[in-house]
């Protein structure tokens, strides 16, 4: 009995998954025509994924590591191969459109 | 047989000798490399350049001069590392015209050392994927069975060894990239501990799991590109110096084997699992001492993997935004857009698949019920892992449920992620492994036996897959 109500719990925990939501936080569009196989199979893993053991009081979690100075060195990259691989440059700039609008 | 075909410490004791030069090596290779091409699809760039350190070593010979034994070697580079002014893709349409301005950390080694690097091999997108059928140019075709997938992620690199078209390779094993494709090649595939390669240069999937691996004819071979790779590197804080001496040892009587009864207990084809049971069996008449073992929380290591790791690719992959580097859609209104289509056209489907489930999982509301059990999980099976080295020096294990990968068959994601189980959990544990050839199936198929070891034990993992290989006869022997 038990097994049953978590059973159901956990099939109405993952239908409130918002696809499209997750989606738009990660900055990425998923195709119309194949949205809704998208949809069923990134649900099914989620169902997978979810059976881990609880966590418990006594578990240690990982602080963040301390990371090495950031010390500015020659690398001898020069300015000119840095930029070269972005998709338009202007005088020296990267370029993004307009995000200010002037009034 | 061509010079491709002998392995890595032949061919150095050949150039000593003056048997063969150093550029009839390369020519030999690249000739190999370019026949395979057209059934692999092993390689996404050759190195026009290689040929010029291939002329250099031989100069050095000719001048009598003392040279590392790795020069004048031919290695394939898995194309998620960046090579300084060689396109480096990670087989995305994201990157498909990147040039790194720099060199990763163990490319500038294997520079050092005179190794010729002879192109960039073919992979899942971004390391993401278990078969090398993810990647924006075409899947790699194992040159043992040409309907069968190399194996994944580092499938260029395990198939352009297995078939001559490179002498050594190196991948990378984030959930076992480098040893499956290894094991599904018929080749050596060697996943260090984490920590004791840097990964600067290495184009990140997910950082506390990334890991550059070596993949070889032979456990020497293998041996003997990890020994130039290896070592600590101030521009990535997580590597610390292990000594490694220069002979593997064979006196192993009484090695204590483990057998962890969980992963045993896993479905894996029969084939498989007498092959590895075989290998065990050998090694315990040759003297070694089997202990079966438990580990409890190996049956959730996938499902945690796949949360870590999905995460972090949910954090690393936030790079790539159309600015910097890499694809930018076209006619884009505003910044939003730009992200958002440049990312969705960059990106293939199983790439964003696992950025979307990393959002998911850190995402507020869930981060607690998903990223949290799993960090975990992780420290549970690692304290596990600890416990267990207690009893044994290494573990044997497969290292995939199948000895082939059928390409272009569907099967579902979640059959697909859970055939991981045999790696993973080495995976997040941070612990070294190897894939040695093991046997072959009745449709003559390689089988790759997984021996794992302890926490910065790297060396007694490559002493027993050395004695493995010798005791079922050598390289070009079969039990």
């Amino acid at each position: 009995m038990c097994g049953i109500i978590v059973l159901i719990y956990i099939k109405e925990y993952i239908m409130e998954i918002n696809v499209r939501k997750i989606a738009e936080l990660a900055a990425l569009e998923i195709d119309k025509d194949n949205f809704s196989d998208f949809e069923a199979q990134f649900k099914d893993i989620i169902n997978m994924v979810s059976e881990l053991p609880e966590y418990g009081k006594f578990d240690v979690f990982p602080e963040p590591m301390k990371l090495r100075e950031d010390v500015i060195e020659n690398n001898n990259i020069s300015q000119n191969d840095l930029l070269s691989n972005a998709h338009e440059i202007v005088n020296n700039y990267f370029t993004a459109p307009k995000t200010v609008e002037y009034l | 047989m061509m010079l491709c075909d002998y392995t890595a410490f032949e061919l150095a004791y050949m150039l000593r000798k003056k048997q063969c030069s150093a550029m009839e090596i390369y020519s030999d290779t690249l000739q190999r490399a370019k026949e395979m091409q057209t059934i692999t699809n092993a390689y996404i760039s050759f190195n026009d350049e290689a040929f010029k350190t291939a002329e250099k070593i031989d100069i050095m010979i000719a001048e009598g001069k003392d040279f590392p034994l790795i020069a004048g070697i031919p290695i394939a580079v898995k194309d998620n590392i960046s090579t300084k002014g060689l396109r480096t893709t990670c087989a995305s349409k994201m990157l498909c015209n990147y040039i790194p301005p720099y060199d990763a950390c163990v490319i500038e080694k294997l520079k050092k050392a005179g190794a010729v690097i002879i192109g960039k091999s073919n992979m899942d997108e971004f390391a993401i994927g278990s078969a090398s059928d993810t990647g924006y140019f075409g899947a790699v075709h194992n040159p043992i069975n040409y309907y069968n997938s190399a194996g994944g992620s580092s499938g260029g690199s395990a198939a352009s060894v297995s078939s001559g078209g490179a002498v050594l390779a190196i991948g990378s094993d984030t959930g076992g990239s480098v040893r499956q494709p290894a094991s599904l090649c018929g080749v050596v595939g060697f996943c260090p501990s984490y920590g004791t390669v840097s990964r600067y240069g290495l184009i990140a999937f997910a950082s506390s799991l990334d890991r550059i691996g070596s993949i070889g004819r032979t456990v020497k071979d293998t041996y003997l590109l990890h020994n130039i790779i290896n070592g600590s590197d101030p521009k990535d804080v997580t590597t610390s110096d292990i000594f490694y001496p220069f002979n593997l040892n064979t006196g192993l009587s009484g090695i204590r084997i483990g057998i962890i009864k969980e992963l045993m207990e896993s479905y894996a084809d029969d084939d498989v699992k007498s092959s590895v049971m075989d290998a065990i069996r050998l090694m315990e008449k040759n003297g070694s001492i089997i202990k079966e073992i438990s580990i409890s929380n190996i049956r959730s290591a996938v499902n945690a993997y796949y949360i870590i790791s999905s995460a972090e690719a949910s954090s690393n992959l936030a790079r790539f935004d159309g600015i910097r580097y890499g694809y930018r859609a076209p006619k884009c209104e505003n910044l939003s857009e730009l992200y958002k289509k440049s990312r969705s056209e960059g990106f293939g489907e199983e790439v964003k698949r696992r950025i979307m489930l990393g959002t998911f999982v850190l995402s507020e509301g869930f981060c607690d019920d998903y990223y949290k059990r799993a960090v975990s999980l992780r420290s549970r099976l690692c304290s596990e892992f600890n416990e267990a080295f207690k009893q044994c020096d290494v573990v044997a294990a497969p290292v995939y449920p199948k000895a082939g990968i059928k390409l272009g068959v569907k099967a579902t994601l979640t059959e697909v992620y859970s055939a991981d189980i045999f790696t993973v959990p080495s995976s997040i544990a941070g612990l070294p492994a190897i894939s040695v050839p093991c046997g072959m199936t009745r449709d003559n198929l390689p089988v790759g036996l997984q021996l794992i070891g302890n926490r910065l034990c790297d060396k007694i993992v490559f002493d027993v897959a050395y004695w493995y290989e010798l005791i079922r006869g050598g390289i070009y022997g079969e039990t």
